[in-house]
């Protein structure tokens, strides 16, 4: 295999509502703080998203498009090696494998909104995160059930984070179709959701400044 | 062969540390990609031979440099309870600061232990696949962890040392240009390993020969050749190695185990230092017969006769 060219896709994540991708909580945990923490870059303590939450969002969204050819009947990732998913992302187990096209890179969080965060921080308190607190209601009474109060830390709506793509063609890749279907990936993610909870409004997104552009 | 220093900015975090043979590996892979097997082959003939184009040092945080094997073992001028104190002190340290490794490059094994540096973080991430018909995880084997590695906040770059034989300079850094598009080590495809590289190849004086120099120092794990001194001070490793580019899907991608002496060892030498030792190591992998393990030494001189 020869490789012909990079290709890189870079976008700005904007969070549209708050965005958990969870993390662990190294060490004590303080009195009142939260058990459910966000994903912090373990040296700045920033919080980012990883490129395998992107690319993996990305992929089981693609492999449950039908018209993508791949197999996921038993509710694993597809491993067949022949259709575009396991192409572009790498095929699931050993059979049949090719190299993986997509490189995500991980996401950290803009200038512009570090800024911010920073000045929350020293404002008000807010450590990159916002602390949500949620619960559930008993059915018979109407009111919160009991032990069903949790916290959860998510990223604030409005934070940005810089998005980073490259893919790598090699001859006889149809570079239109690949670009095109991360295109796609990254459309049903933005109708979807990122990171958890997405069903009660978490993880809306929307990427801004899509750029494709030749490296080398 | 001219000595130069390649800075690289991680991106994020790492899963695969910065070993010469591990770097050296995945340069094959983009000179393969980019230019052919048969360029490769030509390219691996003539380390086969003992003639390396270039000699790669491992990755090191910022300005430090190793601590070599044979610091723990300076004679104290007492003995007793001090003495040994020392040199379970000495023995911890990892990285020395460049005026230090000068000194103890020089011979002077007298150092303050204090200024060991905590220059990388390892820590557990975990990571889950999300089950295609539910859309959730959780389920059993979903759910898996990662060890990975990041620099500290303190330290901003990783240095690589490298010496390149005349004329490969421009060839040498496109190699590196194009690694750091497609990242470094494992889970590549996630974003691990991404990596900038920091200005261009810099020309490097800091490891030039002395008067009084009877030995070398490596600064990467290493495989001694047949001739290579064998007075000295080391530790060894054990690499399980791994193939790597397609060769991770031949249905056996494992080398076979290799001792590997780590770097920081040190010899001594009879007559004049070399600019490496060391070799290439070939049948390492069972099904890919033409699969070589990069085994060569970047050497610094040093003076051992105190020892």
């Amino acid at each position: 295999m020869k490789l012909r060219k990079f290709v890189s896709i870079t976008g700005t994540i904007h969070c549209e509502s708050g965005l958990r991708i969870g993390g662990t909580k190294e060490g004590i945990i303080e009195p009142g703080g939260s058990e459910n923490t966000i994903l912090r870059h373990p040296i700045t303590s920033l919080p980012y998203i990883p490129g395998s939450s992107l690319k993996g969002k990305m992929r089981s969204l693609l492999e449950t498009d039908a018209s993508s050819g791949a197999n996921i009947d038993n509710g694993r990732p597809c491993g067949c090696g022949t259709c575009l998913v396991c192409k572009v992302f790498g095929s699931h187990g050993m059979a049949h494998k090719e190299i993986t096209r997509i490189l995500v890179r991980d996401c950290v969080i803009t200038d512009k909104s570090e800024t911010v965060l920073r000045t929350a921080q020293e404002e008000k308190g807010v450590n990159f995160a916002e602390i949500k607190s949620e619960n559930i209601i008993d059915r018979k009474s109407g009111i919160a059930a009991k032990g069903g109060l949790r916290t959860q830390e998510r990223v604030p709506s409005g934070t940005e984070f810089s998005m980073n793509i490259t893919l790598k063609l090699f001859d006889g890749d149809n570079e239109g179709q690949i670009v095109d279907f991360v295109r796609k990936g990254l459309d049903l993610i933005q109708k979807d959701y990122l990171g958890s909870s997405g069903s009660r409004g978490y993880g809306k997104i929307k990427i801004e400044n899509l750029e494709v552009n030749d490296l080398a | 062969m001219k000595t130069y220093r390649l800075k690289i900015k991680p991106q994020g975090s790492f899963l695969t540390l910065w070993q010469a043979d591990t770097v050296f590996g995945n340069l094959c892979w983009i000179m393969a990609w980019r230019e052919g097997g048969d360029t490769l082959k030509e390219f691996l003939a003539e380390y086969k031979n003992g003639n390396p184009a270039v000699v790669l040092s491992d990755g090191m945080p910022g300005d430090f440099l190793p601590s070599p094997a044979h610091l723990s073992l300076v004679e104290q001028k007492g003995e007793g309870f001090a003495a040994y104190k020392k040199a379970k002190e000495l023995k911890k340290v990892g990285w020395l600061t460049p005026e230090i490794f000068q000194s103890v490059r020089n011979g002077n094994l007298d150092i303050n232990p204090a200024q060991d540096a905590k220059t990388f973080k390892t820590f557990i991430t975990l990571h889950s696949s999300i089950n295609r018909i539910s859309g959730t995880t959780g389920e059993e084997g979903s759910l898996f962890e990662l060890e990975e590695h990041a620099l500290s906040e303190s330290e901003q770059f990783i240095s690589i040392y490298l010496k390149i034989k005349d004329g490969w300079e421009e060839k040498v850094f496109a190699l590196f240009k194009n690694l750091s598009l497609t990242g470094y080590g494992k889970k590549k495809s996630v974003g691990k390993g991404a990596f900038d590289i920091i200005g261009q190849l810099e020309l490097f004086h800091g490891f030039n020969d002395f008067k009084g120099s009877n030995g070398f120092m490596s600064l990467s794990n290493f495989v001694p050749a047949k001739n290579d001194p064998t007075d000295g001070f080391y530790k060894t490793l054990v690499k399980y190695g791994k193939l790597g580019g397609e060769f991770t899907f031949c249905g056996k991608p494992f080398k076979k185990p290799l001792m590997m002496l780590t770097y920081g060892s040190s010899f001594k030498v009879n007559g004049n230092i070399k600019p490496f030792y060391g070799r290439m190591v070939e049948n390492i992998a069972p099904v890919k017969s033409e699969v070589v393990q990069y085994g060569y030494s970047f050497a610094v001189p040093v003076r051992l006769e105190k020892i």
